[in-house]
C-alpha cells in the first residue's frame, strides 16, 4: 500500500494504532521468511522496484510514488543472500526497538550490526537496507523507530500531547519557545490535540526561520512554520504531510 | 677443406686452453672437476645396468687457509671398474676416440676427467691415485702423473690388492686448487638436479666442513642403456670420412657405404653412388682427393637417406621423469611428455618435457626451469639456452591459465648422440630450429594438461567459495526471521544447504591428482 493512503487512514492521531500496525507488518515479514524455510523453500522477498522507470507522479496524492514493477531478492542467489540476511537482521533489530519504545539513528543501526556479527561495509549500506525495509513493510523508518541525526524545527500554534514513556499525557503548545521546537522522536510520536493555523510554511534557511518568528508570521498569517535545515528528510516529510492534512481538516482536530 | 692437425700433443693443447673444457678459474674448476668425475662414474654404472652408488668427498688440505686454496677430491663409485692395463691411459693420457661408432654418453670420450686430473696436477704438482677393479679377485692401485708435453702417463706406484669381496668400481683421488666457497652453491645445485634426473642413484657428498649431504634413490628402475650405432651420413664430416676410409676393410664403395653408415642398404647405397658419380665398385682406399671431396658434398646434398635411427638413444621415460620430479618438488600436479625421435644434421635426438605445479615450488617472478642433456644438469648460461627461449619467449602461458604468480616448474631433457651445445663449455643448448620445434611442441602438450588441471581447480575453488557464502548466511536468516516471527524454534537450513552444494566437500578433497602424461 502506498505511504500516503496509509497516512490518510489514521489521521486521527492514532499513533499507537500505527505502532501496532508496524509491529504487525514486521512480524508478517518474519513469518513469511520463517514459513519459506520450514517448507524447504529458499526465502525471498518481493519489493517495489526503486529504479527510475518505476517512479510515477500521482495526481491525487500530489507526490511521486513507486509503480507496480517489483524486484525479487532470493537467498538462492549468491549475490542477494547477504542483503537479504541484512534485511532480516534489520527487521529483527527495529522490531526490538519498537517494542521497547526505544529509538535509534541511522548511524546507530550501522554500529549495532557489529554486535550481531552482521557488519555493514559502511553506513551507506545500512542506510540502503533501512530504505529496503521501508519498501518491504510499507512504513517509514520513523515508524519503526529509526531517525536521522539531523533535526528540523517547528514553530506555531499547534498543541501536541506526548505519547513517549514517562511523558504520557503532557501537553505542549509549539509556540511556547521562540527558538522553535526541535522535531525528534518525541514530537513525531505525539498526538495532535489542537491547531489554530490553516497553512504550513516550510523554510530552508535558519536565518529566515528566526526572522519569521520575530515578525510574528505565525499569528499574522495563521501559519505553522517549519525549518527544514536544508533538504527535506523523510521524517520531516511525514510530519509535513500530516500537518497539511491536519490543517486542511482543522475542524476535525478541534 | 681437409685440414691436418698441428703437431702438438693433445694434453699440451688442453693445458693451454683450459677454458674450453670448463676450467676457467678455481671456482669453475672445482665445479667442473666434481662434475666430470660424477658423470664418469654414472656412465660406468649405467652401461652395465648397475644401480649407481656414488660417494664424493672434498676436503681442505691445509687448515684455515682462505679460498682459493688446495683441496683434496675423492670420488668412489660401484661401476664396472677398469682392467689394470687401461687405467694409466684412462687418467694420464688425452686420447681421442678411435672408434667410429657413436653412443649417447654424458662426457665426450671421458675427456673431462683427464682435464680434471690435468688441472689438479698443474695447480698443485700433486699425483693422482686410482683404485679400481672389475669384480675379479684383484684390485689395482695406481699412483700417476701426466707427462703433459709427451701426452703419456707416468706410473709412480703400482700395487695389486686382493679383492675378496669381489667389489667392482673405481676410486679416484687427487688434489686441486679450488675456490670452494664460491663454487659451493652451484655444486650442491648440481647434486640436487642430478638426483632429479638420475633418481635411481644414491649420491653422498661430504663437504670441506664435514657436512653430509645424502640423496637417496627413489626407484630401482633404470632406463635401458644406450647402444652403439653407426653414424648417419648427414652427420659425417670430411675428417671422419677420411678416417673411415683409412680404417675400412671394405673393397668396394658400395660395401663401404653399407658397412660404415646406419640404415644404408643395397638400394640406397647404389642410388647414392649413382647420384654422386662414383662407381660402386671403386675401392675406397683408391679414392682420389677430389673424389673424396665430391662424395662428402654429395652426402650433404643427397636427400634419399632414411632419417636417423633413434633406437640407440636412452631417454628417461615417463616413469623416471615423474619419479625425479616428485622426489625433488613433491608437486600437487605434474605432466610429462616424450616426443617422438627427431633429428638435426644427421644426429637423432629425443626431447622429454615435464611441468609441475604447486607442492614445494615457491611462487617466484619467473618460471623455474630445469635443463638436462644426456642426463646431466645444465646450470650455467640459462638465458642463452634454447629451452629458456621457448619457455619465456615463445610459450603463451596465459593461454594455459598460468599467471605470473602461479608456482610452476618446467623440466626439459634432451638426449642425443651429439648434444647440440652452443660452445664446448657444455652448458647451454644451441638455437637449432629442429630442437626448438621439438621443445616447443612438447611444452605445449604438457601445458595443455596443466591448463585442464588448473581450470578444474579454479572451478572447485569458486564452488567452495560459493558454498561458504550460503553456509554463512542461511543460518543467520533463519535465526533472525525466527526472532522476528516470535517463533521459539530456529528453522533448520540443512536441506537448503545440501541442495546448493554441487560438489560435496569429500569430493573436493579427492581431487588434486597427477594428470596423465
Amino acid at each position: 500500500m502506498p505511504k500516503s493512503k496509509e497516512k490518510k487512514k489514521e489521521q486521527k492521531g492514532a499513533v499507537k494504532e500505527r505502532k501496532k500496525k508496524v509491529i504487525g507488518a514486521l512480524q508478517d515479514f518474519g513469518n513469511k521468511i520463517y514459513g519459506q524455510i520450514t517448507s524447504g523453500e529458499f526465502p525471498s522477498v518481493k519489493m517495489p522496484s526503486r529504479s527510475i522507470n518505476n517512479i510515477c507522479y500521482d495526481q491525487k496524492l500530489r507526490q511521486y510514488i513507486l509503480g507496480t514493477r517489483s524486484v525479487k531478492r532470493s537467498s538462492r542467489n549468491v549475490r542477494h543472500i547477504k542483503p537479504l540476511t541484512q534485511l532480516s537482521w534489520t527487521g529483527m533489530f527495529v522490531d526490538e526497538l519498537t517494542r521497547q519504545r526505544k529509538t535509534s539513528t541511522l548511524r546507530d543501526v550501522f554500529y549495532s550490526a557489529q554486535a550481531y556479527e552482521m557488519s555493514f561495509v559502511d553506513q551507506q549500506e545500512s542506510d540502503n537496507l533501512i530504505t529496503d525495509l521501508e519498501t518491504v513493510i510499507g512504513f517509514a523508518r520513523e515508524d519503526f523507530s529509526v531517525f536521522p541525526e539531523e533535526r528540523s524545527a517547528i514553530f506555531g500554534d499547534l498543541t501536541i500531547e506526548y505519547t513517549l514513556p514517562g511523558y504520557e499525557g503532557k501537553k505542549l503548545n509549539l509556540a511556547s519557545h521562540p527558538d522553535g521546537m526541535m522535531i525528534g522522536p518525541a514530537l513525531t510520536s505525539s498526538e495532535f490535540v489542537g491547531c489554530k493555523a490553516d497553512k504550513v510554511i516550510a523554510i530552508e534557511k535558519g536565518g529566515l526561520f528566526t526572522r519569521f518568528i520575530e515578525e510574528r508570521v505565525h499569528t499574522k498569517h495563521k501559519a505553522l512554520l517549519i525549518h527544514t535545515a536544508g533538504t527535506l528528510p523523510t521524517q520531516n516529510g511525514l510530519e509535513y504531510g500530516q500537518l497539511i492534512s491536519s490543517t486542511t481538516n482543522s475542524r476535525a482536530l478541534n | 677443406m681437409a685440414e691436418e692437425f698441428k703437431e702438438m700433443s693433445p694434453s699440451d693443447f688442453f693445458y693451454r686452453n683450459r677454458d674450453i673444457a670448463g676450467f676457467t678459474n678455481p671456482s669453475r674448476a672445482i665445479y667442473s672437476t666434481i662434475r666430470e668425475l660424477i658423470e664418469n662414474s654414472l656412465d660406468a654404472c649405467e652401461i652395465n645396468g648397475i644401480l649407481p652408488d656414488i660417494y664424493i668427498r672434498v676436503s681442505a688440505e691445509t687448515e684455515e687457509t682462505p679460498d682459493p686454496t688446495i683441496y683434496r677430491v675423492r670420488v668412489e663409485d660401484n661401476g664396472s671398474g677398469m682392467p689394470s692395463e687401461v687405467i694409466p691411459s684412462a687418467f694420464g693420457q688425452v686420447l681421442f676416440g678411435s672408434k667410429y661408432k657413436l653412443r649417447q654418453t654424458r662426457g665426450t670420450f671421458g675427456l673431462g676427467v683427464k682435464m680434471a686430473v690435468l688441472y689438479g696436477q698443474i695447480t698443485t704438482h700433486g699425483q693422482s691415485r686410482i683404485l679400481s677393479s672389475t669384480g675379479t679377485s684383484k684390485m689395482y692401485e695406481y699412483t700417476l702423473m701426466m707427462d703433459i708435453q709427451k701426452n703419456r702417463p707416468i706410473v709412480v706406484k703400482h700395487k695389486v690388492h686382493s679383492n675378496k669381496a669381489k667389489w667392482h668400481g673405481t676410486v679416484v683421488e687427487f688434489t686441486t686448487e679450488a675456490d670452494y666457497t664460491r663454487a659451493m652453491a652451484k655444486i650442491l645445485d648440481y647434486l640436487k638436479q642430478t638426483a632429479i634426473v638420475v633418481p635411481y642413484a644414491n649420491l653422498t657428498f661430504v663437504d670441506p666442513r664435514g657436512r653430509f649431504y645424502k640423496f637417496d634413490r627413489a626407484t630401482t628402475l633404470m632406463p635401458k642403456p644406450p647402444t652403439e650405432t653407426l653414424p648417419h651420413p648427414h652427420g659425417t664430416d670430411m675428417e671422419t670420412f677420411k678416417r673411415m676410409i683409412d680404417s675400412t676393410s671394405s673393397r668396394t664403395m658400395k660395401d663401404f657405404m653399407k658397412r660404415h653408415f646406419q640404415r644404408v642398404g643395397e638400394a640406397i647405397a647404389r642410388r647414392f653412388l649413382e647420384f654422386s658419380g662414383i662407381s660402386p665398385k671403386k675401392n675406397p682406399r683408391k679414392l682420389a682427393q677430389e673424389e673424396i671431396v665430391k662424395l662428402v658434398n654429395a652426402i650433404k646434398n643427397y636427400d634419399g637417406f632414411l632419417s636417423p635411427d633413434a633406437g640407440c638413444l636412452s631417454p628417461l621415460g615417463d616413469e623416471l621423469l615423474r619419479t625425479g620430479i616428485k622426489k625433488e618438488l613433491a608437486p600437487e600436479f605434474m605432466s610429462v611428455y616424450q616426443r617422438k625421435p627427431a633429428a638435426y644434421s644427421g644426429f637423432p635426438f629425443i626431447v622429454e618435457v615435464g611441468v609441475a605445479y604447486g607442492g614445494d615450488i615457491l611462487k617466484t617472478d619467473g618460471i623455474l626451469l630445469y635443463r638436462f642433456a644426456n642426463r646431466i644438469p645444465l646450470l650455467f648460461d640459462e638465458a642463452s639456452d634454447i629451452s629458456y627461449k621457448v619457455t619465456n619467449e615463445m610459450m603463451n602461458w596465459r593461454h594455459y591459465k598460468v599467471l605470473p604468480d602461479t608456482p610452476i616448474a618446467v623440466f626439459v631433457h634432451i638426449c642425443s648422440l651429439k648434444i647440440p651445445y652452443k660452445t664446448v663449455g657444455k652448458e647451454f643448448i644451441a638455437d637449432r630450429p629442429e630442437v626448438e620445434h621439438e621443445v616447443l611442441n612438447a611444452m605445449r602438450e604438457v601445458a595443455r594438461h596443466l591448463a585442464l588441471f588448473l581450470s578444474k581447480k579454479h572451478h572447485m575453488e569458486r564452488e567452495k567459495k560459493r558454498l561458504d557464502v550460503f553456509l554463512m548466511y542461511l543460518p543467520k536468516i533463519a535465526f533472525f526471521s525466527a526472532k522476528l516471527a516470535k517463533k521459539e524454534k530456529v528453522p533448520d537450513v540443512k536441506r537448503l544447504l545440501r541442495s546448493v552444494a554441487k560438489y560435496a566437500e569429500e569430493q573436493g578433497e579427492e581431487e588434486g591428482t597427477e594428470g596423465s602424461g
